[in-house]
């Protein structure tokens, strides 16, 4: 989402003042005319030039199966985020299939279909928020492939997922876990 | 001779420093008139950063300095709303006892115009009320304005009626799967539904349901949703889709009417593929009959929340576009003032605010200094 890639630039300036409006125009400029098939942030793209997991302060992480899973779970273009909307757990203390310390992971959340570059297959992600803390406010990312207006509340990932949740239905952050491979049916 | 004169100056000079000031009051607060200008913007911050800690800040977009009139907290994804038949607003929230924990309480609470302050509140009993990224439909009056309905979400949906003359919770009423409020100008109101319909809620004089019943499939989830962001002129709801249709409902009468839809795009805006995409991606200036939807082009899967470069203006008489604003900033919200010459606010790529002239398209001023984190809606004085 080309506004949240402003966002992430607004709220890490203090780190990066090496980021200008101007630089930043242009990269979402340059995003508009390539037309990718998959929003890649700029933070995205800083990664692919070395520059980290491409949120500024953060390092680069690998899955348990890098080969298999391949990829930066906390990078917004980690290719299970494609219909994740909020903070990366892999970022606040928790890994892409697990919460953080102290907080509680809803088992009722959305969904999304998406494709593992390394075997090409399909698989269903579960977006599981983690809640019972503020806002982790890290590695925020929001892709929205396949994502629905809430009336197809499953998913649609604007609600808060911490629904139900009998302590607490703060919202802190989401995880991304496979549940399954797609079939044509599902 | 010099010397002497410049004495006299400095003399002068000195006399005028040294003027006491007077004595100034402590304590000293602000108020606000009981009617807001229709230049005045309520933007709603839900905080996104720490969204126990969010707010609705009142802007006068006319103003070039001190266009900052006021605050109103709000906690975790509230829902706002301001009357237009007395002096108050409302704000849809949920609390913890012990701030992030302990009891849930959620409530209803009204603050009054001219100090932005509370006064009063109703507690909404069950912890149900629905938890989304703001939307204006969480909301809503009926009945003039008698009743207040809440959207809640549990998954299960339904909606906490209360009349808010009385500040007294009235009844739950279920809505059977279906979300939003969408109110008629009778005392009924629509949801939408996952079949494509919409669910249509008539409600007594106590809230309590008399009759509910779906109007038939109106448009397709599967191939191009609508949004759930509708503008409204003249009691008619215009729902925009992903691929740039308009879905119209007719919400005059206590049963809706499905309006035949049209096309926000004409032929050359297909083969760039403009859709619309944002938050708020609607708006309407109703004494004009002109609906504004926030556009961009190069239009895929998942850019529907993604903003846009340029707002689109068209006449829903002739369903015909009329105009285009160029934005200076990426466009993530937007909302046109009422009056003879309105003014457009949008929230940016940045999460500030831009004004734009409806009349020129012609930018006007930016209001930033961190006066909101993510003002994701925008309600204009009505």
């Amino acid at each position: 989402m080309y506004w949240l890639d402003k966002i992430t630039e607004k709220f890490s300036r203090q780190v990066a003042n090496n980021t200008s409006r101007r630089h930043l125009l242009k990269r979402i400029g340059l995003t508009l005319a390539g037309g990718a098939a998959v929003p890649l942030l700029p933070v995205a793209r800083a990664a692919d030039t070395g520059g980290g997991s491409g949120y500024h302060g953060v390092a680069p992480q690998t899955s348990d199966n890098p080969a298999a899973d391949p990829g930066d779970p906390a990078s917004c273009d980690y290719w299970r985020y494609c219909a994740v909307d909020g903070f990366l757990c892999s970022c606040c203390g928790g890994t892409h299939v697990s919460c953080p310390p102290g907080t509680g992971m809803n088992p009722m959340t959305w969904i999304g279909t998406c494709k593992n570059p390394a075997d090409n297959l399909n698989y269903i992600i579960s977006y599981n928020d983690c809640c019972g803390k503020t806002s982790c406010s890290r590695c925020l990312c929001n892709n929205n492939v396949g994502d629905t207006p809430p009336y197809r509340a499953f998913s649609n990932n604007d609600i808060n997922w911490c629904v139900g949740m009998e302590n607490s239905t703060i919202y802190h952050c989401t995880t991304a876990i496979i549940l399954g491979v797609a079939t044509e049916t599902n | 001779m010099k010397r002497a004169i410049l004495g006299l100056m400095l003399g002068f000079t000195c006399t005028v420093s040294l003027a006491e000031l007077p004595v100034e009051t402590i304590p000293n607060v602000e108020t606000l008139p009981a009617s807001y200008p229709d230049t005045w913007v309520y933007a709603h911050d839900t905080n996104f950063f720490s969204l126990s800690d969010a707010k609705v800040v009142l802007i006068d977009v006319a103003a070039e300095n001190r266009n900052y009139k006021g605050s109103i907290p709000s906690s975790h994804f509230p829902s706002f709303l301001a009357a237009t038949t007395r002096p108050e607003v409302y704000v849809a929230e949920s609390l913890y006892s012990r701030r992030m924990r302990g009891e849930r309480t959620d409530l209803v609470t009204n603050y009054d115009k001219v100090n932005l302050a509370p006064v009063g509140e109703v507690v909404l009993p069950g912890a149900k009320r629905g938890m989304i990224v703001t939307h204006k439909n969480t909301l809503q009056f009926l009945d003039n304005e008698k009743l207040l309905l809440v959207y809640n979400f549990t998954p299960s949906t339904s909606v906490s009626v209360v009349n808010i003359e009385n500040r007294a919770f009235l009844a739950e009423v279920g809505i059977g799967g279906c979300v939003m409020i969408y109110p008629s100008q009778q005392r009924s109101f629509g949801s939408l539904c996952n079949d494509n319909t919409m669910l249509v809620t008539h409600l007594d004089e106590k809230g309590m349901i008399s009759k509910q019943e779906r109007t038939p499939a109106f448009f397709d989830a599967d191939t191009d949703p609508i949004f759930a962001k509708p503008a409204v002129i003249d009691g008619v709801y215009y729902f925009p889709s992903f691929k740039g249709m308009v879905h119209p409902v007719d919400m005059n009468a206590a049963d809706p009417g499905m309006l035949d839809a049209w096309s926000l795009l004409q032929e050359q805006d297909r083969q760039e593929n403009w859709r619309p995409g944002g938050w708020q991606i609607t708006t309407a200036h109703e004494a004009s009959g002109r609906l504004f939807v926030l556009m961009h082009p190069d239009g895929e899967d998942g850019s529907h929340k993604g903003g846009g470069t340029e707002v689109w203006v068209f006449d829903v008489d002739a369903k015909k576009r009329v105009g285009r604003i160029v934005l200076k900033e990426w466009g993530v919200s937007i909302e046109v003032t009422k009056g003879e010459h309105p003014y457009l606010a949008v929230t940016n790529g940045n999460m500030d605010m831009d004004v734009y002239s409806v009349d020129t398209g012609e930018w006007l001023r930016f209001i930033g200094g961190r006066a909101f984190e993510t003002p994701f809606i925008l309600h204009a004085s009505r």
